[in-house]
């Protein structure tokens, strides 16, 4: 049988019809193995049908539960009970939506509005090169596809940006600037003149001070800051 | 990618011991170390901004060399000598850690913590060595010698970055904050040390008239004087775009910063040029 704890949960609530916000406590009696979309999910069925929150594949793939708990942006879905008291010492959890977007309501964010940011870096191939004259494939050698395959896994949960020291109010973000980077990094892509332009726009990689809490927080592991400072660098 | 480091049980203990105090360890845990450093560098930087403008108004008492060996007289209690040995403090992290940031970000160091803890060493060093100076107060700088040295290390560290950067894309201004930091690091640490290395270099009127009326140290002062407020406006200008978006608020706190390093600097080269 597994532990229990009963956690204390002060959340972040905000109804945009009244434009009222305010923080809400919740007490609950939670298994150590429990996520904490379980939890959310255990106060909507036992407390509060009103608390609003959002999720998708609860497997830490979509980034879709992004979550700042006790001041560290992280996904609702990879933290168990058990680790956040262990991690934060604590079993009084203050919950607050990501402060990369507006709230629509109490957790949920406006992704959309969050997501211009990574559409601006044009997080696709803009011009693909031909592929190989002997298939359709287009070859990468194993040793390039190891300089930026960890960027790749970047599922754009935007939890760095959230952290990030810089804001936003001038910086495209540590994501949607490494979005770019993996890009400038694939071998494929032949509007490189373009992808340079993004790099260094105003609002481009020159706007992170290197704190390094992009990589502190990602729930991917992946070392940002490392692929911001390679554009930094000019290594392209 | 950076490999994690093993860590002493000193430096285990040091950690933990500040990792329980009230606002690090919030940022500990949700931000990580190097979020708090980077925090560190912009409150250090701060401070010796403040720094800079009361050195301008203490150096501009010279134009009556009595009021300036009064005030010197009346500053040198014991609180005032632990300020001026404490600025030893942000001095030396603000230039380690910006050093640290030039190896990170312009030349692929991501061995950061093995970097950090060589800042944590230096950095510990450097205090002591200023902190025994000011109890010594007897050591003699050969003048020549530390300078060529000193300016020598400063150019080398300057031309690095510049070639390392110059052609890169990012915004120029960034690139010059670069440029003017590297060479800061080397002359400003040598500054202060050179300038505490007995009583009288640093805070008597003649000695200091003596020197400045060289050419070369005038020159030299010009060149920090310019490059030091280029490099603190810059710096917080960068902190302020962080947190205000664009708009009216934005435009006059710019403002305001270049008119006040503008100020600062005429100030400042009119009275190394006059002395």
């Amino acid at each position: 049988m597994s532990t229990s704890y009963t956690i204390t949960l002060d959340i972040n609530r905000y109804d945009p019809d009244t434009k009222l916000s305010w923080v809400q406590t919740y007490r609950v009696e939670a298994s150590a193995i429990l996520r904490f979309v379980d939890v959310l999910r255990k106060i909507n069925d036992e407390q509060d049908p009103t608390l609003a929150w959002s999720s998708s594949c609860e497997h830490a793939q979509c980034g879709s539960c992004g979550v700042i708990v006790n001041g560290k942006p992280l996904l609702a879905c990879e933290l168990l009970v058990k680790d956040g008291v262990g991690q934060f010492k604590t079993h009084t959890f203050k919950l607050k939506p990501l402060t990369i977007a507006p709230v629509l309501r109490d957790l949920v964010v406006d992704l959309e509005k969050a997501y211009d940011r990574v559409h601006k870096v044009r997080p696709w191939l803009i011009k693909p090169a031909s592929p190989h004259p002997d298939g359709d494939e287009y070859r990468i050698s194993p040793k390039t596809l190891e300089t930026y395959s960890e960027a790749t896994r970047c599922i754009n949960c935007f939890c760095c940006a959230a952290a990030c020291i810089s804001t936003h109010h001038h910086f495209l973000g540590p994501n949607a600037s490494m979005a770019n980077m993996v890009r400038l990094m694939d071998p494929r892509e032949m509007a490189r003149g373009e992808r340079m332009d993004i790099l260094y726009r105003e609002d481009g990689v020159y706007r992170c001070h290197t704190a390094k809490a992009c990589s502190f927080v990602c729930p991917k592991d992946i070392d940002v800051s490392h692929f911001l400072a390679l554009g930094k660098e000019g290594r392209f | 990618m950076e490999k994690a480091l093993k860590i002493t049980k000193v430096e285990a203990s040091i950690i933990s011991l500040m990792g329980r105090l009230p606002i690090l360890s919030y940022y500990a845990t949700s931000r990580g170390w190097s979020f708090l450093i980077s925090w560190g560098h912009r409150l250090a930087g701060l401070t010796l901004v403040g720094y800079i403008f009361a050195h301008i108004y203490t150096l501009s008492l010279l134009f009556t060399p009595a009021t300036f060996d009064a005030d010197m007289k009346f500053l040198r209690t014991p609180v005032f000598t632990f300020l001026e040995w404490a600025l030893a403090i942000p001095l030396i992290f603000h230039s380690l850690n910006g050093g640290r940031l030039v190896l990170y970000e312009l030349f692929h160091v991501r061995e950061d913590e093995i970097v950090i803890r060589w800042m944590v060493a230096l950095g510990l060093m450097y205090v002591l060595v200023v902190g025994s100076f000011f109890i010594e107060e007897s050591a003699q700088p050969s003048v020549a010698p530390f300078w060529s040295v000193t300016v020598a290390i400063s150019l080398i560290a300057l031309l690095l970055v510049f070639i390392k950067i110059w052609r890169t894309g990012n915004s120029i201004l960034w690139k010059l904050q670069r440029i003017t930091g590297a060479f800061m690091i080397p002359a400003l640490l040598g500054h202060m040390l050179f300038m505490h290395m007995n009583y009288l270099t640093g805070h008597d009127s003649k000695t200091i008239l003596l020197r400045i009326q060289n050419p070369y140290i005038k020159g030299m002062d010009l060149v920090f004087i310019i490059l030091l407020l280029f490099h603190a406006g810059y710096g917080i200008f960068s902190i302020i775009t962080d947190y205000i978006s664009q708009g009216p608020v934005l435009k006059s706190l710019t403002f305001l910063v270049i008119a006040i390093m503008s100020i600062s600097a005429y100030f400042g080269i009119r009275l190394i040029v006059a002395l």
